[in-house]
């Protein structure tokens, strides 16, 4: 019973949560700018240097976000945008920060656009359930490591995000998977604070039934 | 059997989630400058090579509100001054309506 209680700690607690949308390896800001200043003059062949600069940072956004086969197309998306709104960048904010507004909000109509095409979403296999009841009688750290480093594990968590609108799914993800405060979550995705506290409660109870639904399921 | 759920439920939550983090800090490359610069050439050719300055949405908008105001001042003044030539033919006309008519004899 101790072992059950010692999983049942509230993720917000827990450290390492905060995965932060600034890029620490970038330690220059002045060249930057003066990039980007040549850039808008119309030097449009250095625009390759940002992107060559940004290209990690954004693909470490986009990885979890998007199914794997399309993380190329989804990281291209942002920089093409990136460029496009490139007038728009104030300079009030590091460069990497806003590039990452505009990963999640690439991500985010990613599967808006796909909700509107009405693409199927997976169902459960029989190795998911398996995966589930392994999951819900682990009784060591060793065995709920392993059971997080399956492939199931990342299967049965898209499957969870599929179920959810393409709103909820953003907010969660930034909120309870990555950590994000509401306010910065807010900022990211362009929303109001209020629309965001909703929607992460909102969210998160979905998953929630939905786990309950389905480890139930799999119980009997 | 609700408290035995909920520790399941915080058991699935808490594996899925280390999973994702575990997936979010792997580091396969992905590069797509070629392509990406591919399209900002010829998004710079479908906008002739213009690239909008920074600065561009702020000058609009000061301007339009500029323009605004001193629209709004010459309306303002232009009515004003119509109003005030108006005034005079409507004075004469008084005075000729106060003059006696043939008729009025």
């Amino acid at each position: 019973m101790m072992s059950h209680l010692a999983f049942a700690i509230d993720m917000q607690a827990l450290p390492g949560c905060h995965r932060s949308m600034t890029d620490d390896s970038l330690p220059v800001v002045k060249p930057e700018r003066e990039l980007l200043r040549r850039i808008r003059q119309g030097e449009i062949e250095r625009y390759a240097d940002l992107i060559d600069q940004h290209q990690r940072h954004v693909t470490r956004i986009v990885r979890p976000r998007v199914p794997s086969d399309r993380i190329s197309e989804v990281v291209h998306d942002v920089f093409v945008r990136a460029y496009v709104n490139l007038g728009q960048f104030s300079e009030s904010v590091p460069f990497d920060h806003w590039l990452a507004g505009i990963a999640i909000r690439t991500c985010y109509d990613f599967w808006r656009d796909r909700a509107r095409h009405a693409v199927p979403v997976s169902s459960l296999t029989e190795e998911h359930h398996r995966w589930i009841e392994q999951t819900l009688s682990v009784q060591s750290d060793a065995q709920f490591r392993r059971q997080t480093e399956t492939r199931d594990a990342a299967e049965v968590l898209e499957w969870a995000l599929q179920q959810l609108s393409p709103e909820n799914r953003a907010v969660l993800t930034l909120v309870h998977l990555d950590g994000y405060s509401v306010r910065e979550a807010a900022q990211l995705l362009g929303w109001t604070l209020v629309n965001v506290k909703v929607r992460a409660h909102r969210a998160r109870q979905a998953l929630r039934n939905l786990l309950q639904h389905i480890s139930f399921g799999s119980a009997s | 059997m609700n408290q035995h759920t909920d520790i399941d439920v915080h058991k699935l939550e808490r594996t899925l989630i280390d999973s994702y983090r575990s997936r979010s800090s792997a580091s396969d490359e992905v590069d797509v400058t070629e392509q990406v610069m591919r399209d900002v050439r010829r998004l710079d050719i479908e906008r002739g090579g213009w690239t909008p300055p920074a600065m561009l949405d702020q000058l609009i908008w000061r301007t339009a509100t500029r323009a605004a105001a001193v629209v709004l001042i010459v309306a303002m003044l232009t009515v004003g001054l119509f109003r005030a030539q108006s005034d005079g033919p409507a004075l004469m006309a008084e005075d000729f309506e106060s003059a006696p008519l043939f008729g009025d004899w």
